[in-house]
């Protein structure tokens, strides 16, 4: 009935594995404690549980987004204090709960942070920047969603029952194959990834189809925000590099659950082929999450200038280069694999290659303030820390494009630092950045600039303390994954890392406060104009936060930032004439197939066969039972739609 | 290009030298509204990116069975396991089904839901036999202990074949629903909008099983 | 932010090596040819990226300032957004420095290869590796002895080793000796290197394998020729380097003990074999190979012939 489900996979073995668990089910049990004394069931149900509308659906993904950061910044901080602690004799992580805790940070910032913080603020941004009513495909949209949780569902439970994988961020096989890794660590991993895997490519799909299909009339490509641009670029990566993921954890969860060989070392299997297909994907995911985070820079720096952006063609093809060209670097993650010095050397320049174009965009950047009018907004704040502490992370990277250099510093500290330094200042500033920047688009409410500043200094003090040393680490020679620190000359530059991470963890916490600051005091810093940066994209042209059909007419874009244009001449945009509005009506089914799929994947791990089954069945009949649904749209009452023109009409500025 | 769908009034119904014009474009023209062909035109192209991206999937299955080939270890070779006549026989019953579910489309676009649902079982039916012969060859397969387990050149194999096999198995499903909702709802246009898709599915398929045959049963038995 | 303004890597150089003994930074203090020409390559590539990367963040920093919109300023132009000489600019300096950095990588990718003997036409010393968990066993078929955690080779003479492991993935690595480069099983890879003056030298798995990688290390002894020979004549009968005697001495070392060595273990005593039984390296390979034949190692000129 239960399968391997024993009670020894509960976490009462080790104070510090029950402490994780603990934690995790207090601070569910607090959620659904608090939901309940507010009484905010019925108000969930209707607005989120059951939503298809993709505002909602954007806050939800970041709120997973932020959830994680937690549980994976807490999994850092314990690798920081192991390491300082283990380098003077005193590490406090036992058995494989260091490896457990590293495998567990890798994989849930990039998949279940990072993803879904993009997938969020995408899903929020995207269709207001194209002046649509939503994206192509609503109710898909809510499903990628859902399995997203259930896979983030899947990793949460896994620190309350059993393990998790031991085998890194990458699962390299043999280790992560059966016979040296028999527990549910690596299952956990296989089907979090698999189950998050489906759910991005259904995101993708969604994301290339609104963009080619529901831009604004008048908005040719070379009309499109920066954002968009890259939100299409990300997708197309999406697109062409997750099949490679999606089979290689397939094939390893086949060798684990059949026993066959694909990656094992004997019997003809071929190992390197998942370091290979990892990588195919492996490389392009970065892309794919710092493409949109480009995307938030451009549109930050440009409405805080004052100004349109700096070179807007040559961005395009800046992104449209690193798109085509990030899927043809992944051999540069193993370069000491043993290849030709030609194949490795080719994949080293093109790896370089990449940097023209980023290098292009950072001086278009600077270029855009270049004669404007800078405001440091907070979100400026992230935008230029993103740039200072990025060109260094580029600068490691290009480092490690040559070959030479890469054979001293690959698997060491020095990687890990370069890395972070791509993925923190890259990635996670420009989704702060575009957070803060489009938080009063969402709630109607400016976010408290002090505190977000502070939050910014955390993050980039903390950030190049922790990781600076890293890089001399490496360079030291100390291989990255390691537990117990054999060399004690490292101490010092540990406890600075140490302390880098206790900076981060204020930055992690003034954020948290920010946001309870600023609901406090939202009265006070309320948005009326649905305009309050002066922004120059289609959004800041509707109300904030705006209503569910979010444009009661459709705009006719004419040029690039078609609406600051329109501000700047002191007309009005043009729209569409006003007609009924269609929308899609809320259904419960996207989130029962992402608690299926959450038990489907639970069910595998632990071999409940008949859950597996029965899993199964419901997502599969929900399936066939959506397809026959034919109308799953309402009309808005016309009423409503008018109300819309009408509030925006009375708006200052005359934006409607 | 949105101007022009998004221009014409949502929900009106196309009259005249219009819909004349617009039949000869799309046979669905005449069922539906605007708004409702607007739909349909996005979700044809999401299934087709969606086809891209599956397509990836299988350029990976067979890059990946490429590599394998070298890893049959102590396990028996192509040239022992595959039979031609077998394979042949199934490409047969794939392609013609796929000129079968072109007669389903046709039948159906045209109005005839009589002929439309026989073609529907036809295809279903030589898409059965296409299993029936695929698993058969795996049964005995297993039989002579050349399952997936006993290499890395079968691992590959049954991931290549075996993936298509369960496309093809997903491919009757969508025929099996397709097939009530032309009894329960009729030749509708999300329901003629569905069987588009489910059409491009099944073609794809097809395409697929010919890299397959050519690029493991040939070089199979020739080896 | 101040600590930031500085070159890049320089600075983490800078701070690290400050109060850093030559043992703690291996790699900036590099030995033989292999590792002092990366080290060149390092510190050029640094330095060229430097050359850009400074004037990037200074003047990003101080454009920002400037047009701050406080100041006020009366050259606001918000139709700013195309200039030939600026554009022309940005994309020739990346272009410049990537191709710059592009040729260099190329030269010292083929000078560098980690297959490539040193020395032109003498036949490296060979010395073959197995990675095992979580321990490495070196064998040195010349004289036909063997050790566990414990690297000893002649200087002044090209060496070569084969590697292969058994059965994880795993990266030798000695700093500022020999780059990393993987072990796999069923597979051979080759490091090369040459050292001029006999030295010490911690080596390591650098590639995770599951919890006990870290204590898969191991200390090369370089010792002069003549010390080298008489080592090897020495190992053959069980007597050990000076100050760092095997632990244990067995007598010989064949598929049948290989066998209970393979067995996963922590932290093994420095090992010696007085005799190898003669294939064992390619028997080891054959475990996952069936059908692997090997081929024998190329002089250097052989090698450049070759390519």
């Amino acid at each position: 009935m239960l399968g391997r489900l024993t009670y020894d996979s509960l976490p009462f073995y080790s104070i510090i594995a029950f402490g994780g668990a603990a934690i995790t089910v207090g601070a569910g049990l607090a959620v659904i404690g608090l939901i309940t004394w507010f009484r905010l069931w019925g108000w969930l149900w209707k607005n989120y549980l059951t939503t298809l509308d993709h505002k909602r659906i954007g806050i939800m993904y970041i709120v997973v987004a932020l959830v994680m950061l937690v549980r994976g910044f807490i999994d850092a901080l314990m690798m920081r204090g192991q390491q300082m602690a283990s380098a003077s004799g005193h590490g406090f992580l036992e058995g494989d709960h260091f490896q457990q805790v590293f495998s567990a940070h890798g994989t849930i910032m990039i998949f279940f942070m990072a993803t879904p913080f993009m997938a969020g603020l995408v899903n929020f941004v995207l269709p207001l920047q194209l002046g649509a009513r939503d994206v192509a495909f609503p109710f898909m949209n809510a499903l990628s969603f859902w399995l997203t949780a259930g896979a983030a569902g899947l990793v949460l439970i896994s620190l309350v029952i059993g393990v998790f994988s031991t085998a890194g961020w990458v699962g390299y096989p043999p280790y992560s194959g059966v016979e040296r890794n028999p527990g549910v660590g690596v299952d956990y991993w296989v089907w979090a990834l698999f189950i998050s895997g489906f759910a991005t490519t259904m995101t993708g799909i969604n994301f290339v189809v609104t963009i080619l299909k529901h831009r604004a009339p008048g908005m040719a490509y070379m009309r499109m925000p920066i954002f968009v641009w890259t939100v299409l670029c990300s997708s197309l990566i999406i697109l062409i590099a997750f099949p490679a993921l999606t089979v290689a954890v397939a094939l390893l969860g086949l060798d684990r659950l059949f026993l066959t060989h694909f990656f094992t070392a004997d019997h003809g299997g071929n190992l390197m082929n998942f370091t290979n297909l990892f990588w195919m994907w492996g490389h392009p995911e970065v892309y794919l999450l710092v493409l949109p985070a480009f995307g938030v820079f451009s549109e930050v720096v440009a409405t805080f200038s004052g100004k349109k952006i700096y070179g807007y063609s040559a961005m395009v093809k800046a992104t449209v280069i690193i798109m085509f060209v990030s899927m043809l670097v992944w051999l540069h993650h193993f370069f000491t694999m043993g290849a030709s010095a030609t194949v490795n050397a080719v994949f080293g320049i093109a790896t370089m290659i990449i940097g023209v174009p980023t290098g292009l965009k950072i001086f278009n950047w600077m270029f855009t303030m270049y004669r404007g009018r800078v405001r440091f907004h907070v979100s400026m704040y992230w935008t230029l820390g993103f740039m200072v502490l990025f060109v260094i992370g580029g600068a490691t990277g290009v480092m490690h494009a040559i070959v030479p250099v890469d054979y001293n510093t690959h698997n060491t500290a020095f990687l890990v630092a370069h890395f972070h330094n791509m993925l923190v200042p890259g990635v996670l500033f420009g989704y702060v950045a575009g957070y803060m920047y489009w938080f009063p688009k969402a709630f109607g409410f400016t976010l408290n600039q002090k505190w977000g500043i502070r939050a910014f200094w955390g993050w980039a003090i903390g950030f190049t303390l922790a990781f600076m040393p890293l890089y001399a680490l490496g360079l030291m020679g100390l291989p990255r994954r390691t537990a117990n620190i054999y060399d004690p000359s490292f101490l010092p530059l540990l406890i600075v890392a140490f302390i880098g991470a206790l900076c981060v963890l204020f930055g992690i916490v003034a954020l948290l406060v920010q946001l309870y600051v600023s609901v406090r005091d939202r009265a006070q810093n309320r948005d009326l104009t649905g305009d309050p940066w002066d922004g120059r994209s289609l959004e800041w042209s509707i109300p904030s936060p705006p209503p569910a059909f979010n444009f009661a007419r459709i705009p006719i874009v004419d040029q690039l930032d078609a609406f600051a244009e329109a501000k700047r001449a002191g007309r009005k945009l043009q729209y569409e004439p006003a007609g009924p509005v269609d929308l899609p009506v809320p259904t419960i089914v996207p989130m029962v197939m992402g608690v299926s799929a959450f038990l489907l994947g639970f069910a595998a791990i632990w071999y409940m066969w008949w859950l597996f089954v029965l899993s199964f069945l419901v997502m599969l009949g929900a399936m066939i039972g959506r397809s026959f649904v034919d109308h799953n749209e309402f009309r808005v009452p016309q009423r409503e739609v008018e109300a819309g023109l009408r509030t925006a009409a009375g708006r200052a500025g005359g934006v409607q | 290009m949105t101007g022009a769908t998004t221009g014409a009034k949502p929900g009106a119904t196309l009259r005249g030298a219009e819909l004349r014009a617009a039949v000869a474009e799309n046979p669905m023209a005449g069922l539906g509204t605007a708004t409702s062909h607007r739909v349909h035109s996005e979700r044809a192209l999401g299934f087709w990116v969606y086809l891209m991206s599956d397509a990836i999937i299988f350029a990976v299955l067979f890059s990946n069975y490429g590599v394998l080939t070298f890893g049959v270890a102590d396990g028996p070779t192509a040239h022992e396991l595959f039979s031609l006549s077998r394979a042949a026989q199934e490409t047969a019953l794939l392609l013609l089904s796929s000129l079968t579910f072109g007669l389903v489309s046709y039948s159906a676009l045209s109005g005839q839901k009589g002929r439309a649902m026989f073609w529907l079982i036809v295809t279903m039916v030589l898409g059965a036999g296409f299993l029936a012969l695929e698993l058969s060859e795996f049964r005995e397969m297993f039989a002579r202990g050349a399952g997936p387990q006993a290499s890395g050149f079968l691992s590959g194999f049954f991931a290549l074949v075996g993936t298509h096999g369960l496309h093809v198995a997903v491919g009757m499903i969508m025929m099996a629903v397709m097939g009530v909702q032309f009894v329960v709802k009729g030749l509708t246009e999300p329901v003629l909008s569905r069987l588009y898709r489910v059409g491009l599915f099944w073609h794809f398929l097809d395409l697929v099983w010919i890299g397959i045959f050519s690029f493991v049963y040939l070089p199979g038995v020739l080896s | 932010m101040r600590e930031i303004r500085r070159g890049p890597v320089v600075g983490t150089i800078l701070v690290a090596t400050s109060g850093c003994s030559r043992a703690s930074m291996p790699m900036l203090n590099p030995e033989g040819y292999v590792g002092r020409s990366e080290f060149e390559l390092l510190v050029i590539t640094t330095a060229i990226m430097a050359l850009v990367l400074v004037p990037v963040i200074i003047g990003t920093l101080w454009i920002a300032w400037r047009y701050r919109s406080s100041a006020g300023r009366a050259d606001y132009d918000p139709d700013f957004t195309d200039s030939k000489l600026i554009s022309g600019v940005t994309i020739f300096v990346p272009l410049i420095t990537i191709a710059a950095l592009g040729t260099m990588t190329w030269i010292y990718t083929h000078r560098l290869d980690p297959y490539r003997p040193l020395g032109t036409t003498e036949r490296p010393y060979e010395i073959q590796a197995v990675s095992l968990d979580y321990k490495w066993l070196f064998i040195y078929p010349e004289a036909g002895i063997a050790t566990v955690n414990q690297l000893v080779a002649p200087s002044g003479q090209p060496v070569t080793i084969r590697l292969t492991s058994d059965p994880m993935m795993t990266s030798i690595f000695i700093p500022g000796l020999i780059s990393q480069i993987y072990a796999m099983p069923g597979m051979e890879t080759r490091a090369n290197f040459l050292a001029e003056n006999p030295e010490q030298r911690d080596g390591a798995n650098a590639m995770y394998s599951g919890p006990g990688f870290e204590n898969q290390r191991f200390v090369t002894h370089i010792l002069a020729p003549e010390d080298f020979a008489a080592w090897t004549k020495g190992a053959a009968e069980g007597k050990s380097l000076e100050g760092a005697e095997a632990a244990k001495v067995e007598e010989r070392l064949d598929m049948a003990y290989y066998k209970k060595l393979v067995v996963r273990s922590d932290g093994d005593p420095i090992t010696y074999f007085k005799s190898v039984s003669p294939d064992l390296f390619q028997d080891i390979v054959r475990l996952y190979m069936p059908q692997y034949h090997m081929s024998s190692l190329p002089t250097g000129a052989e090698y450049m012939g070759a390519n």
